[in-house]
C-alpha cells in the first residue's frame, strides 16, 4: 500500500507541475513584456472605440473587460465579454458618442479585466489612472 | 515461535521511520508547495505569511514526533490515527501559508494604481485530492486489511 500511496503522491505532484506551468509562463510573459496588455482609445466619426490588445502566450478564458470613462463630469461604464483571449487577440468596447455629454477631454476612470487563466484560475486586474 | 524484537531496535526503527515521515510532511506541506506559491505571489507583489527558520524547525520537530509515535505504535489504531492527523495538520499549515489560495496585491506605477487578484485554489484542491486524502485513507485501509487480518 505504501507503493500505491507513493504512486498517488507522484501523480499528484506531476499534475501540480502541469497546472502551475501556465502561471509560470504568464509571469514570464508579463515580466518580459510590459505591454502584454495594452489599452487604447480611439475616437471615430460617431463612436469611441476602446481596444484591449493581449500579447501573452497563455490563453485567458471567460474574459470580461469593463471600461469606466469620464468626460466633463459625466461617467459612463461599458463592458465587453469574450469567451477566449489568445495571443495577439483583442477585445473591443464601443461607446456611441450620443451616450457621452462631451466628446473631448475623455479619460479612463477605471479599467477592469476579469477572467480565468487557462480556464483554471480566476483573476481580476484593475487599473486606476489617477492612483485613487 | 516468533522472535521478540528488542525494544532498542524498535525505538531505533521508529526514529528512522519518523525522520523519513517528517521529511515527507515538511517537504510537501511546509516547503515545496508553499515555496512555489510564494514565488508566484512575490511576482504578483503580494504579501504572504513568511516561513521563519524557527517555525520550520518547530514544525519539523512536531512532524518528527507524530511520525515516530505512529511508527512505534504500528499495529494499533493509533498508527492510522496519527498518520491521518499529520496529513490533516499539514494541509491546514498549507492553507495558512497559501492564504487560502488567494493572492492579491497592488502596484503603483507612474501615478496609476494597478490592482491584481488571482485565485489559485485549484492548486489546493489537487494537493487535497492527491496527497491529503490518500494520506488519510491508506493508513486506515492498511490497518483494517493487513494489521487486523495479521493479528486475527
Amino acid at each position: 500500500m505504501n507503493v500505491l500511496h507513493a504512486a498517488i503522491v507522484i501523480v499528484g505532484l506531476i499534475i501540480l507541475g502541469m497546472v502551475t506551468t501556465p502561471l509560470g509562463l504568464l509571469i514570464r510573459d508579463a515580466l518580459g513584456n510590459p505591454r502584454m496588455l495594452n489599452v487604447s482609445m480611439q475616437q471615430g466619426n460617431n463612436s469611441i472605440l476602446i481596444t484591449l490588445a493581449y500579447n501573452g502566450t497563455i490563453k485567458l478564458t471567460d474574459v470580461n473587460f469593463t471600461a469606466v470613462i469620464k468626460s466633463g463630469g459625466h461617467v459612463i461604464s461599458k463592458s465587453a465579454y469574450t469567451g477566449e483571449l489568445d495571443k495577439n487577440s483583442t477585445i473591443l468596447i464601443k461607446i456611441p458618442q450620443s451616450e457621452l455629454n462631451a466628446t473631448s477631454g475623455l479619460r479612463f476612470e477605471e479599467l477592469v479585466l476579469k477572467g480565468k487563466v487557462s480556464g483554471l484560475y480566476p483573476f481580476e486586474i484593475t487599473y486606476h489612472p489617477t492612483g485613487g | 515461535m516468533a522472535e521478540e524484537v528488542p525494544v532498542s531496535r524498535r525505538i531505533a526503527w521508529a526514529v528512522v521511520s519518523g525522520t523519513l515521515g517528517m521529511v515527507y510532511y515538511v517537504l510537501i506541506y511546509v516547503y515545496l508547495i508553499p515555496m512555489v506559491f510564494s514565488y508566484l505571489a512575490t511576482q504578483l507583489s503580494s504579501q504572504l505569511p513568511p516561513i521563519s527558520g524557527g517555525q520550520l524547525a518547530g514544525l519539523a520537530l512536531f512532524f518528527l514526533g507524530l511520525s515516530s509515535a505512529a511508527s512505534g505504535l504500528k499495529g494499533t489504531i493509533y498508527n492510522p490515527l496519527l498518520r491521518a492527523f499529520s496529513n490533516i495538520f499539514g494541509f491546514f499549515i498549507l492553507l495558512y501559508y497559501m492564504n487560502g489560495g488567494e493572492i492579491s496585491g497592488s502596484i503603483v506605477m507612474e501615478g496609476a494604481k494597478l490592482g491584481l487578484f488571482i485565485d489559485l485554489s485549484p492548486i489546493i484542491y489537487i494537493v487535497f485530492a492527491f496527497i491529503t486524502v490518500p494520506g488519510i485513507i491508506i493508513p486506515f485501509y492498511d490497518y483494517f486489511t493487513k494489521d487486523l487480518a495479521g493479528a486475527g
